[in-house]
């Protein structure tokens, strides 16, 4: 009787509710993207005085061959909002960690530039971050599942991404 | 060449730096962690007027026996300081929300409860919520990947929650 009426319950509402196994897993996921950025940003703050978003964008400057991107791009790239980038760069530029300047290319643009302070200071930082992202992840779970875990973030990303509802 | 002087390299940094692979899956996580809670906030917001937390909380407020759960209690499971919690009930007791009270038991603890306004904001929410839920993560994943989720979730929680780094 019991499962007669659960089961009729749960078809009226399939659409509408989460059922417990569902709602345990989004729980579990909710705890690791408000814990997991937490634990990210404390390491680097407390041994790097760096937030976590500092952090990334330096390291995503560094990457580029002249160490410059545009701010459009490196706030696209950070999921960050072109106002939080610019707040953010200005306290980069205060530490001389980098600078703007307009795209000699597109005066209407901003270009962001790694100085060699910044460099320094991200090599620096980087192995304390690194061994943290290994203890927390890389290392803590196989090659296999960490590989399975970033295309099913992928997965997820797509429907953010995507205007529909 | 290039290879084995890449594989020597790899070698002696094995554990300092991340793997080509093992970065791109990162910077996915890196991606969902920020962008997730983006994501849902700004639907919570834009059709309820709740942040992610206010629902969380309210939520399992209305889950708890009598509607009601010590503050402390609450900020471990909304995984949110209890100075950030407090200010945070604050706002929803001035909208008949949720009111607070000295815990009948030990007056040295607060009470939330959770409000019939409070309820029926949170029904009226609901709906939007976990269809927005579904969308992107409950039916985009099969149940089984849902399932392996959530179990890495909590391998990085319990990490994170481990003092010993």
């Amino acid at each position: 009787m019991t499962a007669i009426e659960e089961s009729s319950v749960h078809d009226e509402h399939a659409d509408l509710w989460l059922t417990e196994g569902e709602l345990a897993a989004w729980l579990s996921v909710v705890r690791l993207v408000t814990r997991l950025p937490w634990a990210v940003d404390s390491q680097l703050q407390r041994d790097a005085d760096l937030s976590m978003v500092e952090y990334m964008t330096m390291a995503m400057l560094a990457k580029e061959p002249t160490w410059t991107m545009r701010m459009s791009e490196l706030a696209e790239n950070t999921s960050t909002s072109l106002s939080r980038l610019s707040h953010l760069v200005k306290r980069l530029e205060s530490r001389c960690y980098v600078r703007r300047e307009p795209d000699p290319a597109d005066g209407r643009c901003t270009n962001a530039i790694l100085l060699p302070a910044g460099m320094r200071k991200l090599e620096s930082a980087a192995p304390a971050h690194v061994a943290h992202v290994r203890h927390l992840v890389a290392d803590n779970l196989s090659g296999e599942r960490l590989r399975r875990l970033g295309q099913d973030a992928e997965r997820i990303l797509r429907h953010i991404d995507s205007p529909a509802r | 060449m290039a290879t084995s002087e890449q594989s020597s390299q790899a070698d002696e940094h094995a554990d300092l730096w991340l793997t080509a692979d093992e970065l791109a899956s990162w910077l996915s996580v890196v991606r969902l962690i920020t962008r997730l809670p983006w994501a849902i906030d700004g639907q919570l917001q834009r059709d309820t007027g709740l942040s992610m937390v206010e629902y969380m909380s309210m939520a399992m407020l209305a889950d708890a026996p009598e509607r009601t759960m010590r503050m402390s209690e609450l900020a471990e499971r909304a995984s949110v300081s209890l100075s950030r919690l407090s200010h945070l009930v604050k706002r929803l007791e001035s909208r008949d929300y949720v009111r607070r009270e000295p815990d009948p038991a030990d007056g040295r603890f607060t009470n939330a409860i959770l409000l019939p306004a409070g309820m029926r904001k949170l029904e009226s929410a609901a709906p939007s919520h976990v269809a927005y839920v579904r969308h992107l993560v409950v039916d985009n994943l099969s149940a089984e990947r849902l399932r392996r989720l959530a179990q890495d979730a909590e391998r990085i929680l319990q990490r994170i929650d481990s003092p010993a780094r």
